[in-house]
C-alpha cells in the first residue's frame, strides 16, 4: 500500500514539474506560417507606412471600418484598453487598423475615429487594391453588402450617409512579433490578461532589430520580476 | 435486441460467425447491431430484413460485388496514398524513401505556398528545404474526401495542420488545404497529378469567418 502510495506520488510530481516555474505567459508562441507579411499603405499619419516600418515593435492588426455599427468599435475599445494595461511597455506596441471600405475611410477620416480610442492608433487605407492585398495576406475575407441605409447619427452627419452600405468581414486581431510574423489570434472577447501575457512574451523575445527600444523590454522584465517576488 | 440501421445506403455485408454487421468505413455510414441468440433473432430479423434490404442478411449479398467495390478500392488506394506522402516528409522510418514514386512523371504539378514544383529535382529540393527549415515535422490530417472526377482521375480534398520546430526551438503551425488530382488505373499505384495548396487561417473546420458586420 505505502509502495503504492509513493508511486502515485511519484507520478503526480512528474506531472506538475514541467510546468512548475512557467506561465502562460511564457510560452513561446507559435509562428503562423503562411499568414501575413509586408505590405505598404496610406496611413492615417498623412503618408504611406509599411509593416516593415514597425519591426521591432509588437504590432496588432485589426481589420474594420468606421461606420460599423457591432463589432469595430468594440474591437478598438479593448485594444485601447490593452494598452492601458500594457502601461509604459505600449511604447514598444503599435496598433494597425487596416479598413475594409478605403472609398470612405479616408487618412483624415481614419485619423479623426482613431483618436477617439487612441492615438497612438493608426489607420491604414489607400486604393481597393492595396487594402484587398492585405487582406489577402492575412486571409481576411470581407463583403459588401448594398443599399442598406444606416441610420447612426454619425452617419446621418455626414454627406455619403445614403450611399452607405455594411461590410461583413473577419474579425479576428493579428498578433505579430517584432519582426512581423504573426504569432496569435485574438477576438474581442479574448481575456486581457491573456492578450497582455502574449503581448509581453513577444516583448521579452529576443532583439530582432536594431530599433528595438530595449528600455521598454528591461522594463517589462523588471516589471515582472516585481511581480513574481 | 437493439438494431441501428445504416443512416445511408451504404451496404453492411452481414459476418455470420460474429452475427454482426460488417461495419465499412464509409463517412456518415453506420451500421451496427446486437444479436440475441434464439427465436427472436430470427424473428426480428425477418420483420426489419424486409424493411432493409441493403442490410438483410442474404446469403447471396455476402460476396462483394465488383461494380461497388471498386470505387471503395480507389478511395481506400488514395487515402493511403496521403497518407504516405505525409509520412515520408514527416521523416522517421520513411526518412530514406524518396518521393519520386508518388507523383506522374513527367507531368506533374505541384502548387504550393511559396513553391512550384514541376519535376524530380524541384520536388527533391522543396523537400530537402522543408527539412531543413523544420528538422521536427508532424502532420494532423482531417478527414480525406475522394470523388471520381474522370476516367482514371480521383480528386482528394482535404485540410491539414503541420506542426513544426525550427531549428531555434520555435513551434510553427499552418493549417492548409489541399486538393489533389490523383491518376488511378487499375492495376497500378495511384500517382499524383496535381496539388493546389492554399492556405487556411488555425481555426480547426472553420476557415476564415465572416461574423461582423
Amino acid at each position: 500500500m505505502k509502495a503504492k502510495t509513493i508511486f502515485l506520488l511519484s507520478v503526480f510530481a512528474m506531472l506538475l514539474l514541467p510546468g512548475i516555474g512557467q506561465s502562460s505567459s511564457e510560452k513561446t508562441l507559435p509562428i503562423h506560417d503562411g499568414i501575413g507579411g509586408e505590405f505598404r499603405a496610406q496611413s492615417s499619419l498623412g503618408r504611406e507606412v509599411s509593416l516593415s516600418e514597425y519591426r521591432g515593435k509588437v504590432v496588432l492588426i485589426a481589420f474594420g471600418y468606421t461606420s460599423c455599427q457591432d463589432i469595430c468599435p468594440a474591437t478598438m475599445a479593448h485594444l485601447q484598453l490593452l494598452l492601458k494595461r500594457l502601461d509604459a511597455a505600449a511604447d514598444a506596441v503599435q496598433v494597425l487598423f487596416v479598413t475594409v471600405d478605403p472609398e470612405n475611410d479616408t487618412a483624415a477620416h481614419l485619423e479623426e475615429y482613431l483618436a477617439r480610442f487612441d492615438s497612438r492608433f493608426v489607420g491604414l487605407t489607400g486604393q481597393r487594391e492595396e487594402t484587398d492585398r492585405i487582406a489577402e495576406l492575412f486571409l481576411l475575407n470581407y463583403d459588401r453588402s448594398h443599399d442598406i441605409q444606416l441610420t447612426t447619427e454619425y452617419n446621418r452627419s455626414k454627406a455619403f450617409a445614403k450611399r452607405s452600405y455594411l461590410y461583413a468581414h473577419s474579425q479576428q486581431i493579428y498578433l505579430l512579433d517584432r519582426v512581423g510574423r504573426t504569432r496569435a489570434f485574438f477576438f474581442t472577447g479574448t481575456p486581457l490578461d491573456e492578450m497582455e501575457g502574449a503581448v509581453l512574451a513577444l516583448l521579452k523575445e529576443p532583439a530582432a532589430g536594431p530599433d528595438v527600444e530595449t528600455a521598454v523590454v528591461e522594463w517589462v522584465v523588471e516589471r515582472d520580476s516585481a511581480s513574481a517576488d | 435486441m437493439r438494431l441501428a440501421v445504416p443512416l445511408t445506403g451504404a451496404s453492411c455485408p452481414w459476418d455470420g460467425q460474429t452475427g454482426r454487421h460488417v461495419v465499412e468505413a464509409v463517412e456518415g455510414a453506420e451500421c451496427r447491431a446486437r444479436v440475441t441468440p434464439g427465436w427472436q433473432w430470427l424473428a426480428v430479423l425477418a420483420v426489419f430484413g424486409a424493411l432493409l434490404p441493403s442490410c438483410a442478411p442474404k446469403t447471396a449479398s455476402l460476396a462483394p460485388r465488383a461494380s461497388a467495390s471498386a470505387p471503395r478500392d480507389a478511395e481506400q488506394r488514395i487515402v493511403a496514398l496521403v497518407h504516405d506522402w505525409f509520412a515520408v516528409l514527416e521523416g522517421g522510418s520513411h526518412e530514406s524513401r524518396g518521393l519520386d514514386g508518388f507523383v506522374a512523371e513527367p507531368s506533374f504539378e505541384l502548387s504550393l505556398i511559396g513553391a512550384s514544383v514541376r519535376n524530380l529535382g524541384e520536388l527533391e529540393s522543396w523537400r530537402s528545404n522543408l527539412r531543413s527549415t523544420h528538422p521536427e515535422l508532424e502532420y494532423r490530417l482531417d478527414t480525406i474526401r475522394v470523388a471520381l472526377v474522370g476516367e482514371d482521375l480521383q480528386r482528394a480534398r482535404f485540410e491539414f495542420e503541420r506542426r513544426a520546430v525550427d531549428d531555434g526551438g520555435v513551434p510553427h503551425l499552418a493549417r492548409r488545404e489541399h486538393s489533389w488530382l490523383v491518376r488511378d488505373v487499375p492495376g497500378e499505384a495511384p500517382v499524383i497529378v496535381r496539388i493546389d495548396e492554399r492556405p487556411l487561417l488555425a481555426f480547426q473546420g472553420t476557415g476564415p469567418q465572416i461574423i461582423c458586420y
